[in-house]
């Protein structure tokens, strides 16, 4: 018997094994932490908080757009190849299609497996995903020309893991009508509508202002045709002023605004090392401009002073000297406007106030009408839409610079506006030039969307040497210094899934006379930048 | 429980088993039962050894592990004990029970037993794969903390890559290559029956960080009896889906049978001396000119260039300065100093140490014994304020509770303080010795600034241009102020209940559990006034997970005939991963009260992050054993059925069950008559054999892949915090792989083969084994196309080949009466090759090195680990073909200093990536020396590695600033420096021309000088030569240095230990009522006979031990350890 107790003893552990089902195999292997579904609005959130992306201002902000555009110069100034963008360039490729576009397209597949009582109720929310998503392909587009679109985000759901890419003027057209669509969807949206609410840091799930912001895109799209297809423009245009719901003040910005520690002083938004730009500051300083404090810091001497942007004039031993100093005399950038827990080394330690990230501001939506009416595409008096655009940069980065808790700063005043816009030695509107006045504001107001500044340069040719705010000539190693256009393209390796497709949508690129002399001439220039 | 059966193996385990336990009832009782133990004549039992009746052929019975047998006889038989080996013996039955039977080696054949399968321990003659085994008590003379580096150089085809983060860090330990693409590919560990899979630790390319370590440093080798290395998939196929990466099976030590008490006392004092930096120069000081200037008093003063602090300037800390010559200058913080070079192993670097006290005692009996250890280790590392604190209690009983039960229970709890690993990774730069290279001229009073970094008027660190201007207060402030320790509690504990059925059948059943825990805390004190600001932060985390396993063993040991022995088991086994939360709270924004360190002190919202450490079940069945023919010819055979949860989904489906064959023979060859007691060969076996192993999925993967999950948090514009959810990895991050609802076990198939020979009576013997491995269905994530909204998709796919060769060489070249030298030499040659990835892809990253700047990948038809950077030399291809080929010299997207033209980066130039090699090493091999004379003993290791590609940022980032000898050439006439005026006007004597042609496209006064070479362009006027101090940081920087100089070949020949030891005489110890006394010296880690790792970098220095792991940043000194043991019996 003793031998039986024994066996069954032993037999214990086989028994066990063979007793157990596949499913207590199964429980074990589902993690408590993983959610088989989403809220749309936590995609939504995803997405809008990628709007920035820390190695986009890393590289393509601090270290090339804002050379390009003179809003500030490295530590010692430029040198030759700075206007090169190198490998890093163009992060917003890579943050559309990751943390912007994935998430978004989820939207609609999340809402198509709501009941048809749910997928009525969030009419608005698959509404507003579609605007934002329309910014995000343009915004992409917009220096990549081609790129996947149409086929784009569907691998996940059964659809191809090798999309084609669609051609600039067909994303265009698709975007204009998909933010046509989401207007019409959000004013004719059955009662009872979900809201994003917090999950949208934008505009917390205001409608109004989602449409307000639909057609502020239109028109920032449409402005690219200005010589691909003017009479487009100007239809689109018409179309879209004939809207109700058109920005009206600073408050309709299309803003990120974020928490203390987003743009964390400790990462990659620190521009710590970065000079103002002598052109800026020159202008600024001239005109007494209010947001010169705002942009950036006095020098240890108590002075705005910006540094040359020339390479050449950089090079000259005087001025290397005075970037070498124990001292520089160059103003910085102004730290919280960017990260706002910058610690200033006043003692006061980091700062607390709140960071910011413009998507297409109200003062942008003034130039642009501005810029309409004064070529005649509108009928916008460009004059009363010049003085609401500076009007609106100014009390714009205003509140964001009493956000951020820009240590000495606050606010600015009503009549310091109206003096800066009467005083034809400041501020004040010049018809004789009015394209070149809209640009130059424009530019200014671009401070904090040197990406816009760009395209509204190769759009204007402004500024240049001769404009109201002038940029040098620069050079380097005595030659000119050539900006780039667009972004570098690379191929796919041929062993790339996608080789074949992308291959086809470069060489078709190349076909246009201006894309440059290869994939990688930045100077050359993508379908919308005509000459 | 409802009860179905289903894997269908199972139910025939069962089914046997039944049969057998019917069996047993039907055998005869009316002989007499005899049972004993055999053991040789140092007392340790022999397994396998063949005991039959005189004069009769049948009913014979083997030995089992332990020594010991029952066979049921006539009261009248002579039992016959044979093993080869051995001499037979012959004896009678006494009084039936516990006969004692003791063997003499037989000096002429060779027995060696070995630890295998499930901890069997078997004849060697009967194993048909490679197996190597190494005594406890060589582990523990490596004085070392961590049992990876200990087995270094020890084993073919084993390759060991220390832990650089101090005592805590985990080796790398790489059996037979990599059969694997994911990152750890570190063995399994069982010790007695419980399993540990060891996970990978440390640093990577971007952040710094520190190494705690994996649970191997929570073992305790002096109890360890020996550790052997399960190198093939034969030898391993027992573990099924825990043994693709191979296995160390650790036999702990048992009390033995013996009078009274023996206690052992073992103390040993180690010390570890840091004695050679990277190759800095001490002929030059800080700056960028070569003179002083004065201040009004007329005393020379440092030049601002010197600090990194030059304003907004990011460059700066230059070492381009006057020469060094002593006399006393003015420092940037006004104090006055002679100029001379700092010395960082004498101004930072201490002594480390390794204090470590075993006490163990033992007895016991035929009937049962015990051993009870406690092992006390004190470990500090070179770094100050770097510890490891180990307490260890094991205790090992056995007992026998009849004639059939007997049990064998082991418990071990081990707690691990650690505090402080050394920070390594990122750019190497806040780690001491990247961080004294990087941006820190070699005038930089490390010795002053280590007691002067705190501000004693305000309280904080002292800071800015005058404050701390060198940096090395930041750089000490976080090695000494900044606390992070660890707690870690390890509870081992099993059980063997064993039972005797019959003469020839046992079993056992084995139950074991694994529970971990551990508290980490992070305290660092605030830097502002007072010690405030947002540096002060406090953190808590805890981990836990538990794992149990049930194992069942039934063992059939029998000789059939006069030609055959079998030894069969079956089994099964469950084994569970039962998990448990793993948890993360923080401060934030800096500490209310400075240097009070709880949460609720926090300044913001503090943080709480928790996750799970997942679950995981496996069952399994098994069949194995091994059929001898005439101990001549012996047949090795098993198969496991695995069922794993891993593989299973949460709809139900999944492959989740799979089988693990494998089969072997081994022949001695010289047991035929006609080589039989042939003089010069006196043993000769050949081995081949085929094996199965593989590995599940990762927990918890095939369930969240895919899926959404918590991403982490956005705070909003009212500082309100969001959790963001989004699609998830499960862990707390996004990530977009797109999970595989049809995963398979990844495969390996092994195919190994063998010689063992031995000559001149054992004098001289040699091992040789070619194995080929290839690992199928891997489980990858794919780099999938963005666009598509997928970044990668998880697939099985693959091929990935490990081929070699091993060789052991043992030779006793003097063997006298007094002296006997001994040797041993292995040598391993292993080719881990990529077969094929997936259908359409080529590529895949395995790990990267700066950054994202340079990575090894698995590249179809290459090494493992092939190293590409697109931060390479650039070739030129331009306009003029009588320049191509030669390096591209232009600018840099993101700037050069001072503006001069530099090397172009082949991604810059071109688009392109350039190979450079593989991080795989060529070859191994290694010599272990013994001599002995009389009470004394010399031991004498050497080891190698040739071959492998190491990428070092510390030489890299280290090597901007003119701070290492690397940057002496060109600095002034000299050396070799070029007069030219720059454009200042100044004349300067440091001019270096770039060896290399320009761009096409560089353009200067509207001249192309496109395919012209630099020093044809200086010959023309359109350049100048470029200074040393921009021609170096150029080379190397951030913003446009050329990484392919910083990744280099790594091969070394180590003299890793020498030890010397004497056993005093009796005479002496008895005196002091001892019964044996030990005293041995070793020194460790002792020096590079030859290495080839640029600018004396570590060339043992990678900061984590992932298979790939190819890079380290920062690394350590050299280091050497001297310690001696006393080894005391009671």
């Amino acid at each position: 018997m003793k031998l039986y107790k024994y066996s069954l003893l032993l037999a214990l552990p086989l028994t066990v094994l063979v007793s157990c089902k596949k499913s207590a195999f199964v429980d074990a292997n589902v993690s408590p932490s993983t959610l088989a579904s989403v809220d749309p609005g936590a995609q939504f959130l995803y997405a809008a908080r990628s709007f920035p992306n820390d190695f986009e201002y890393y590289y393509d902000v601090y270290r090339d757009l804002n050379a390009w555009m003179q809003y500030s110069t490295g530590g010692t100034g430029n040198s030759a190849g700075f206007n090169l963008p190198g490998s890093h360039f163009d992060y917003r490729y890579g943050n559309y299609y990751t943390n912007i576009g994935t998430p978004l397209a989820d939207i609609p597949h999340l809402i198509s497996k709501m009941s048809a009582d749910d997928q009525a109720a969030r009419v608005a929310e698959g509404a507003i995903a579609s605007i934002y998503m329309a910014e995000a392909a343009f915004y992409c587009s917009d220096i990549n020309g081609s790129i996947p679109y149409g086929q784009a985000f569907q691998a996940r759901y059964g659809g191809t893991l090798t999309p084609t890419y669609d051609v600039q003027q067909s994303i265009f057209d698709t975007l204009d009508t998909q933010l046509k669509a989401a207007i019409t969807a959000l004013r004719s949206a059955p009662a009872g509508q979900k809201n994003y609410g917090t999950n949208d840091p934008f505009y917390g799930g205001d409608t109004t202002r989602w449409i307000k912001a639909a057609n502020a895109l239109r028109l920032k799209i449409a402005m690219r045709l200005m010589k691909r297809n003017p009479s487009k423009l100007q239809s689109i245009a018409t179309e879209v002023l004939a809207d109700p719901d058109q920005m009206s003040s600073i408050d309709d910005s299309w803003v990120l605004k974020v928490g203390t520690t987003y743009a964390d002083a400790g990462g990659n938004y620190n521009p710590t090392g970065f000079l103002a730009a002598k052109p800026m500051v020159d202008f600024m300083n001239a005109k007494v401009d209010p947001r010169l404090g705002i942009f950036y810091r006095k020098n240890g001497a108590g002075n705005y002073v910006g540094s040359p942007t020339s390479p050449d004039v950089c090079a000259l031993p005087a001025n290397q000297a005075l970037y070498t100093a124990k001292d520089t005399p160059f103003s910085l950038l102004q730290h919280r406007l960017f990260t706002p827990n910058y610690d200033e080394g006043d003692g006061a330690g980091a700062g607390t106030g709140n960071g910011f990230f413009p998507v297409l501001t109200y003062a942008e939506y003034c130039f642009i009408r501005a810029d309409l009416g004064a070529r005649g595409i509108t009928g916008d008096d460009p004059e009363t839409w010049y003085n609401a655009g500076v009007t609106a940069s100014m009390k714009f980065y205003s509140a964001r610079a009493m956000d951020a808790k820009i240590t000495g700063y606050s606010g600015v005043a009503d009549s310091t506006i109206s003096n800066y816009l009467s005083n034809p030695l400041r501020g004040q509107f010049d018809p004789a030039k009015a394209t070149e006045y809209i640009a130059c504001q424009a530019y200014i107001d671009f401070f904090r969307q040197p990406a816009e500044a760009w395209a509204w340069w190769k759009r204007t040719g402004f500024p240049n040497t001769t404009s109201t705010l002038a940029w040098p000539t620069m050079t380097a190693n005595g030659s000119a210094v050539v900006l780039p256009r667009r972004a570098s393209f690379t191929l796919f390796s041929t062993a790339d899934a996608n080789y074949t497709n992308q291959k086809a949508a470069y060489d078709a690129m190349a076909t246009d006379p201006n894309f440059g002399t290869s994939l990688s001439d930045v100077s050359g220039r993508i379908w919308w930048d005509m000459p | 429980m409802k009860r179905t059966f289903k894997p269908k193996v199972a139910s025939a385990i069962l089914f046997v088993v039944s049969f057998l336990f019917v069996g047993l009832f039907a055998s005869a009782q009316e002989k007499k039962l005899v049972t004993g133990v055999v053991r040789d004549t140092s007392g340790v039992a022999v397994p396998g050894v063949s005991v039959k009746v005189k004069g009769t052929n049948a009913g014979g019975v083997i030995t089992d592990d332990a020594g010991a047998f029952s066979i049921r006889v006539n009261p009248n038989s002579i039992l016959v004990f044979s093993s080869v080996g051995y001499a037979t013996k012959e004896t009678g039955l006494g009084d039936g029970s516990n006969l004692s039977v003791l063997l003499i080696k037989n000096s002429k054949s060779l027995s060696e037993v070995v630890v295998t399968g499930f901890g069997q321990r078997k004849d060697v003659r009967k194993v048909a794969y490679s197996i190597t085994e190494i005594k406890g008590s060589e582990v523990v003379a490596a004085n070392n903390s961590n049992l990876g580096d200990a087995l270094q150089g020890k084993v073919a085809g084993v390759t060991i890559s220390q832990g650089t983060g101090g005592p805590s860090s985990s080796s790398r330990i790489q059996i037979r290559g990599n059969a694997r693409l994911a990152g750890n590919t570190e063995p399994l560990v069982v010790i007695d029956g419980v399993l540990i899979q060891p996970s990978t630790t440390g640093a990577d390319s971007w952040g710094g960080a520190q190494d705690f370590g994996n649970i191997i440093k929570d073992l305790n080798p002096d109890d360890y009896e020996s550790v052997t290395v399960l190198k093939g998939s034969a030898a391993s196929a027992l573990y099924g889906s825990q043994a693709l990466n191979g296995v160390l099976l650790i036999t702990t030590k048992k009390g033995r049978a013996r009078k009274g008490i023996g206690v052992t006392w073992n103390q040993t004092a180690s010390f570890d001396k840091a004695y050679k930096m990277i190759d800095l120069q001490n002929q030059f000081g800080g700056g960028t000119s070569s003179t002083f200037a004065k201040d009004g008093s007329g005393n020379d003063v440092v030049d601002i260039s010197a600090s990194p602090y030059n304003s907004n300037n990011p460059n700066g800390g230059y070492s381009y300065g006057p020469a060094l010559d002593g006399h006393m200058v003015k420092d940037l913080d006004g104090r006055m100093v002679p100029w001379k070079a700092n010395d960082p192993l004498k101004d930072f670097f201490v002594t480390g140490q390794y204090i470590n006290t075993n006490v163990a005692a033992e007895g016991g009996n035929d009937n049962g014994s015990f051993r009870v250890s406690w092992t006390n280790l004190n470990n500090s590392s070179v770094v100050p304020n770097n510890k490891l604190l180990k307490n260890s209690f094991t205790f090992r009983g056995t007992q026998k509770l009849s004639n059939v039960l007997s049990l064998d229970a082991s418990i071990n709890y081990t707690n691990t303080f650690v505090k402080n690993p050394i920070n390594q990774g990122g750019g190497g730069t806040s780690n001491p010795v990247g961080g004294f290279a990087y941006f820190m001229p070699r005038n930089a009073p490390i010795s002053y600034y280590k007691n002067h970094y705190i501000n004693t008027a305000n309280g904080g660190i002292v800071t800015g241009i005058t404050g701390d201007p060198y940096y090395i207060a930041h750089l000490l402030w976080p090695v000494l102020e900044d606390n992070t320790s660890r707690n870690e509690n390890v509870l081992i504990a099993n059980l063997d209940l064993n039972a005797k059925f019959t003469p020839w059948l046992t079993g056992l059943v084995r139950a074991n559990v694994l529970n971990y825990n551990d508290q980490t805390e992070v305290k660092n004190l605030g830097q502002g006034n007072n010690f405030s600001g947002s540096h002060g932060y406090y953190e808590l985390d805890q981990s836990a997970y538990r794992n149990v396993r049930v194992q069942g063993l039934l063992t059939a040991n029998k000789q059939f005939g006069e030609d055959f022995v079998l030894s069969a088991s079956i089994g099964g086994e469950t084994y569970r991963q039962l998990g448990g939360p793993n948890t993360r709270m923080n401060t934030n924004g800096g500490l209310v009260t400075p240097g009070l360190y709880f949460i609720s002190n926090t300044v913001a919202a503090a943080s709480i992050t928790q996750n799970y450490n997942p679950r995981y079940r496996y069952d399994a069945a098994y069949v194995y054993g091994d059929l001898t023919w005439r101990d001549m010819l012996t047949l090795n055979f098993s198969v496991r059925n695995d069922w794993s949860s891993s593989l299973t989904y949460a709809n139900g489906h999944g492959n989740y069950t799979y089988a693990y064959p494998s089969v072997g023979l081994a022949w001695v060859f010289t047991e035929l008559p006609t080589l039989k007691n042939n003089p010069v060969l006196s043993y000769g076996k050949l081995r081949a054999s085929i094996g199965w192993t593989g590995y599940s999925a990762d927990p918890w993967s095939t369930n969240s892949q895919g899926l959404y999950g918590y991403v982490g948090t956005f705070t909003n514009s009212q500082n309100t915090q969001f959790n963001l959810n989004s699609f998830s990895n499960g862990n707390g991050g996004y990530d977009l792989t797109l999970g595989n609802q049809n995963l398979r076990n990844e495969l390996a198939r092994e195919i190994e083969f063998g010689a063992a020979l031995k000559f001149l009576n054992n004098r001289l013997g040699l091992d040789i084994t070619y194995y080929k491995k290839n690992s199928f269905n891997q489980i990858l994530s794919l780099p999938a196309d963005i666009e598509s909204g997928i970044s990668s998709r998880t697939i099985n796919a693959g091929n990935i080949q490990n081929q070699g060769i091993e060789l052991l060489l043992t030779a006793t070249p003097v063997k006298t009466r007094d002296f006997t030298w001994d040797m041993t030499v292995n040598f391993t040659r292993n080719r881990n090759k990529i077969i094929e990835l997936a259908p359409g892809v080529t590529s895949y990253n395995l790990q990267l090195a700066f950054g994202a700047d340079a990575a090894a990948y698995a590249i179809a038809g290459k090494d493992y680990g092939t190293v590409q950077t697109g931060y390479a030399f650039a070739t030129y291809n331009g306009k003029n073909a009588a320049a191509k080929g030669q390096r591209v010299i232009g600018s840099a997207p993101n700037g050069t200093t001072g503006g001069y033209y530099t090397f172009m980066r082949s991604q810059d130039y071109d688009g392109s990536v350039k190979t450079l090699g593989t991080i795989m090493p060529s070859f191994l091999w290694g010599t272990y020396q013994t001599f002995s004379y009389k009470n004394f003993s010399l031991g004498i290791q050497v080891d190698s590695k040739i071959g492998g590609l190491l990428a070092s940022a510390t030489d890299q980032y280290g090597s901007e600033t003119g701070v290492m000898k690397n940057s002496l050439f060109g600095r002034n006439a000299k050396l070799g420096g070029l007069t030219f005026t720059d454009g200042s006007g100044n004349t300067r004597d440091d001019g270096i021309i770039p060896k290399g042609v320009f761009a096409d496209g560089v353009i200067v006064n509207g001249q192309d000088l496109g395919g012209m070479t630099y020093a044809d362009a200086v010959g023309k006027g359109y350049v100048t030569p470029v200074p040393a101090y921009a021609y170096y940081e150029n080379l190397t920087q951030w913003s446009s240095g050329i990484r392919e100089v910083s990744i280099f070949e790594n091969s070394w020949v180590a003299l890793r230990q020498v030890s010397i030891g004497y056993s005093l005489p009796g005479s002496v110890y008895k005196k002091i009522h001892l019964n044996g006394l030990r005293v041995s010296v070793t020194g460790r880690n002792l020096f590079y006979i030859w290495k080839n790792a640029k600018d004396g970098i570590n060339p043992e220095g990678i900061y984590n031990n992932q298979a790939a792991a190819f890079a380290e940043g920062g690394g350590l000194p050299l280091i050497r350890s001297m310690g001696a043991t006393l080894n005391a019996t009671f």
